[in-house]
C-alpha cells in the first residue's frame, strides 16, 4: 500500500505541486486537488513524502527551473524549504493551509511524524482532532462496537477550495492531470479525505468498527469565524441572524441552509463572477478552523406489549391542574425500570391506541414502544430480558410487559398502521333493564359485522371534533352472570376507534344501534376490559 | 381461512390469550354486583331544572356533564309531556336560521352559534298547542337532536335520555350566572313530585 501511495505521489506533476506548496496549500489538500483517493490520507509521512518527491522530480527537470524560482520569490521570509541538487521546494506552513484553513493540519499523522513541516502548527494546536474525539467519547461513557463519523465543513472552506482550483486551472490548466477537469468531479472532497485520514486510526484507538449505518455518531463540526454569508455570492446572502452566534466565544455556526446555498452557487458561478467576489489564490488567514466534537446515539427503540390490571392507572401521566389523577401511569411504571438502564438523555413512550383509566388491558397486551434518546449504554437481548423480568417482578404488579425487544424503525410505522386497522376484543359487565330469553340471546349473538353510527361521545365532545363515525362490531357474545337477573358478561370484537362504553349505554342514543336498542331495553355498563388487540406486532 | 377459524375459536368460551387467572377476574360474582346499576345519565351528569321558564308549565332540565357540556331537555313536568297526549312534531325551524343548520365543527367549535338563555331551540307541537323550548343558558350550540323530527314521541317515552333537545357548551362565567337560578334535582322533586 505504501508503495502504491509512493507511486501516486511520485506521478504528480512537480510544477503545480511546488506552486501550491509555496502559496501555502497543505500536502493533504494538494493530493485532493489531484483527485487522489482512498487511504493515502491516513499515511503519516504523507507531507514529507510529497515534498521529497517533488524536490527530486524538479531536479530532474532543469528546464522548468526558471518558472519554479518565480513562485518562490514572493514569500521568501515565511518559507521553509528543501534542496536537492540545488533545486529547492518552498513551502509555507506558518499559517493554516489557505484551502482547508487547517482542517487537515489538525490531523494526527502529520503532527506526530512530520516535525519538519508541521512543527509550528503542532505547537499552536493544543489537541488534535483524534485526541479530541477520544476525549469526547470517553467523557460521556458511550458503549459501542461500531461508529460512524459525520463531518460538517464551514462554507468558507468550500469558497477557498474553489479559489485554489481557479488558480490551478489558470496557471496549470494545460497539465494533463488537470486539463478539462471539473472541481466537483475531480477534487476529492474534504469530507471524504478527512474520513480517509481518520477512520482507520480511530478504529484502532476506539476498538470499534466504522459502519456508516451505526447508531453511534461522532459529529465533527469544523468552524471558522470567516463566514460566507456576507461575501455576497448570488443566492447566498443569508442574514447573519439565521446562524447561531455563540456569545461566549464568538463562534459562528452556519445554518445548514447557507451551506447548501453556497454549494449550489459555487457549482454554477463563472470564473469571472467568482473572481469579482473572492480573490484567487485565496489570501492567507492566520486563524485556523476550530473543531467541535460531539457524540450521540440515534434513538434506541424497544417494543413490547403491556398489560394493565388496575382500574386506577392511566396510560400516560395524567395531571389536572398539577394534581395527579390515579395511581400513576403505565408509561411511568415501565419507564422507571427501563430508562435508567440506558443512561440516556430522555425517552418517548408510544402505544398503539389507549384504554380509559378505568379499563384493564388484559389478554396479549397492547403494543407499545419506547424511543430512548442518546443512550450511552448498548444493551443486549439478554439485558432486555432482564429488564422485562424486573418490570414484571415489581411488587405492586399492576403493570406487566411481554415480549420486550430491541426493534427497528419499521416497527414505528407498523404500530401506526395497526392503530387504525386492528380489531380489538373487549369484555364488559353490563346490566339490562329486563331479563333476556335464550332465543333473544342467540339472535343477538348471530349479529356479524354490524355497522353502527357513533357520534363523538358527549364525554369527549368538549375536546374532539363533532363527527359521526361508522364503526364495525365484528361479533358479540352474551353470557348470563349466574345468580343475577339483569347482569350479563358481554364479549365483543370491534373495529379500532369504537367507543365501547357508548355502544353499551347508547350515549343518549347518539351511538346507534347500541346494546339497549338491539335488545329493546335499557343497558348500562359497569366495567370494561380490553381482552385482545389483534395486531401482528410484538407477538413473540 | 385462518381468520374464520380464529373467529370461531373466539366464539367458544373465553377469549384467547387469557391466562386462567385473567379469565376469572372477568367474571364477577353475583354478590359483588349492586341491586341497581349506576346509570350513565345519573353518574356522568349533574342534573338541574328550571320551572316555568318564561311561561307557566315550561319546565326544562339542564344536565351538566363534568366536562362542562350541557344537555338540554324537557322536564317530566313540562306541560307538553305531562299528560296522556302524544307530541305530534318537533320543529327546529325557529329563529332566523333553522337550528339543524347551526353545525359546529373542529375541536374548538369556533364556528358554533352562540345562543342566549331565552333563545328558542325548537317548537314542540301537541294536539292543540305549541311550546317553545329554550336554551336556559348562554352558550355555543353544539348539536340538536334531529331524531326528534322523525320520532317526536321520544319526548313522551325517553325525554331524559334519547329525547334530549340539544347540547350546549357554555363558558364557565355564563354557566355560573345561569345556574344560580337553577333547581337541583332534589329541589325540583320537592316542587314537582312525580305524578302517580
Ligand atoms: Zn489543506
Amino acid at each position: 500500500m505504501e508503495s502504491t501511495m509512493y507511486g501516486a505521489i511520485q506521478a504528480l506533476p512537480s510544477e503545480p505541486v511546488s506552486d501550491l506548496l509555496s502559496i501555502g496549500v497543505c500536502p493533504f489538500c494538494i493530493l485532493r486537488f489531484f483527485g487522489i483517493r482512498d487511504v493515502v490520507y491516513s499515511y503519516p509521512f504523507l507531507p514529507s513524502t510529497l515534498v521529497e518527491c517533488t524536490t527530486i522530480n524538479l531536479s530532474k527537470e532543469p528546464c522548468n527551473k526558471k518558472e519554479q524560482e518565480s513562485f518562490g520569490h514572493s514569500n521568501e521570509q515565511a518559507l521553509d524549504g528543501r534542496t536537492c541538487n540545488n533545486v529547492s521546494v518552498n513551502f509555507d506552513m506558518s499559517n493554516p493551509c489557505i484551502a482547508c484553513l487547517g482542517i487537515f493540519q489538525l490531523e494526527p499523522g502529520i503532527d506526530r511524524q512530520l516535525d519538519r513541516i508541521c512543527h509550528e502548527r503542532r505547537e499552536r494546536m493544543a489537541v488534535t482532532s483524534k485526541e479530541k474525539i477520544i476525549e469526547s467519547v470517553k467523557k460521556e461513557g458511550y458503549q459501542f462496537d461500531t461508529f460512524t463519523v459525520e463531518i460538517s465543513i464551514p462554507g468558507i472552506v468550500m469558497v477557498r477550495e474553489r479559489a485554489v482550483w481557479q488558480h490551478l486551472q489558470e496557471k496549470h490548466g494545460s497539465q494533463s492531470r488537470l486539463q478539462g477537469k471539473h472541481l466537483s468531479e475531480h477534487v476529492v472532497s474534504s469530507k471524504e479525505a478527512l474520513k480517509g485520514a481518520l477512520i482507520k486510526s480511530l478504529e484502532e484507538s476506539l476498538q470499534a468498527v466504522h459502519d456508516s449505518g451505526s447508531t453511534f455518531k461522532i459529529a465533527l463540526r469544523y468552524k471558522h469565524p470567516e463566514t460566507v454569508c456576507e461575501l455576497g455570492f448570488p443566492g447566498c446572502s443569508l442574514k447573519r441572524k439565521r446562524g447561531v452566534m455563540n456569545e461566549v466565544n464568538g463562534d459562528f455556526t452556519e445554518p445548514v441552509e447557507s451551506l447548501v446555498a453556497i454549494q449550489r452557487c459555487l457549482a454554477s458561478i463563472s470564473a469571472k463572477d467568482f473572481a469579482s467576489i473572492y480573490p484567487y489564490p485565496p489570501p492567507k488567514c492566520a486563524v485556523a478552523c476550530n473543531l467541535d466534537v460531539s457524540c450521540y446515539r440515534t434513538a434506541t427503540l424497544i417494543g413490547g406489549r403491556y398489560l394493565k390490571f388496575s382500574r386506577n392507572i392511566s396510560q400516560s401521566p395524567w395531571m389536572i391542574e398539577e394534581e395527579r389523577k390515579g395511581d400513576g401511569s403505565v408509561q411511568e411504571i415501565i419507564a422507571d425500570v427501563v430508562f435508567p438502564h440506558f443512561k440516556a438523555d430522555s425517552y418517548k413512550f408510544h402505544a398503539s391506541g389507549r384504554e380509559d383509566i378505568d379499563v384493564r388491558m388484559l389478554g396479549g397486551g397492547r403494543p407499545f414502544m419506547m424511543e430512548i434518546v442518546n443512550a450511552r449504554v448498548l444493551v443486549s437481548p439478554d439485558d432486555i430480558q432482564k429488564i422485562e423480568d424486573s418490570v414484571n417482578s415489581l411488587k405492586e404488579g399492576w403493570v406487566k410487559v411481554r415480549n420486550l425487544q430491541l426493534v427497528g424503525a419499521d416497527a414505528r410505522s407498523s404500530m401506526l398502521e395497526g392503530e387504525t386497522e386492528k380489531q380489538k376484543q373487549y369484555t364488559a359487565v353490563i346490566w339490562l333493564s329486563r331479563c333476556i330469553s335464550n332465543d333473544e340471546i342467540n339472535d343477538f349473538m348471530a349479529l356479524k359485522d354490524l355497522q353502527i353510527q357513533q357520534k363523538t361521545p358527549v364525554r369527549v365532545l368538549h375536546r374532539r371534533s363533532p363527527l359521526v363515525r361508522p364503526r364495525m362490531i365484528h361479533w358479540l357474545k352474551l353470557d348470563r352472570i349466574e345468580g343475577t337477573e339483569h347482569y350479563y358478561l358481554l364479549h365483543l370484537c370491534s373495529q379500532a376507534g369504537t367507543y365501547i362504553k357508548e355502544f353499551v349505554h347508547g350515549d343518549l342514543g347518539r351511538t346507534y344501534p347500541n346494546v339497549g336498542s338491539l335488545l329493546k331495553c335499557e343497558a348500562e355498563i359497569l366495567q370494561l376490559d380490553v381482552t385482545d388487540i389483534a395486531m401482528d406486532l410484538f407477538n413473540e | 381461512m385462518g381468520e374464520t377459524d380464529s373467529l370461531n375459536e373466539k366464539e367458544n368460551g373465553a377469549p384467547p390469550h387469557l391466562s386462567e387467572l385473567q379469565a376469572n377476574t372477568l367474571y364477577p360474582s353475583a354478590s359483588d354486583l349492586p341491586p341497581e346499576p349506576p346509570r350513565a345519565v345519573l353518574s356522568n351528569y349533574d342534573r338541574f331544572f328550571v320551572i316555568d321558564f318564561m311561561k307557566g308549565g315550561h319546565d326544562q332540565y339542564i344536565y351538566r356533564h363534568n366536562n362542562g357540556l350541557c344537555v338540554i331537555g324537557l322536564a317530566p313536568s313540562h306541560i307538553a309531556v305531562d299528560n296522556d297526549a302524544s307530541v305530534i312534531a318537533v320543529d327546529f325551524n325557529v329563529g332566523k336560521r333553522s337550528r339543524t343548520e347551526m353545525k359546529a365543527s373542529g375541536k374548538r367549535k369556533s364556528d358554533a352559534c352562540v345562543l342566549e338563555p331565552t333563545s328558542a331551540l325548537c317548537k314542540v307541537v301537541c294536539n292543540n298547542a305549541e311550546y317553545i323550548i329554550r336554551c336556559c343558558v348562554r352558550g355555543a350550540l353544539l348539536e340538536v337532536n334531529e331524531r326528534l323530527v322523525k320520532d317526536p314521541t321520544l319526548l313522551n317515552t325517553k325525554a331524559a335520555s334519547e329525547g334530549y333537545i340539544a347540547i350546549m357548551m357554555p363558558r364557565p362565567a355564563d354557566w355560573n350566572k345561569a345556574s344560580a337560578s337553577f333547581l337541583t334535582a332534589a329541589e325540583y322533586l320537592k316542587r314537582k313530585p312525580p305524578r302517580q
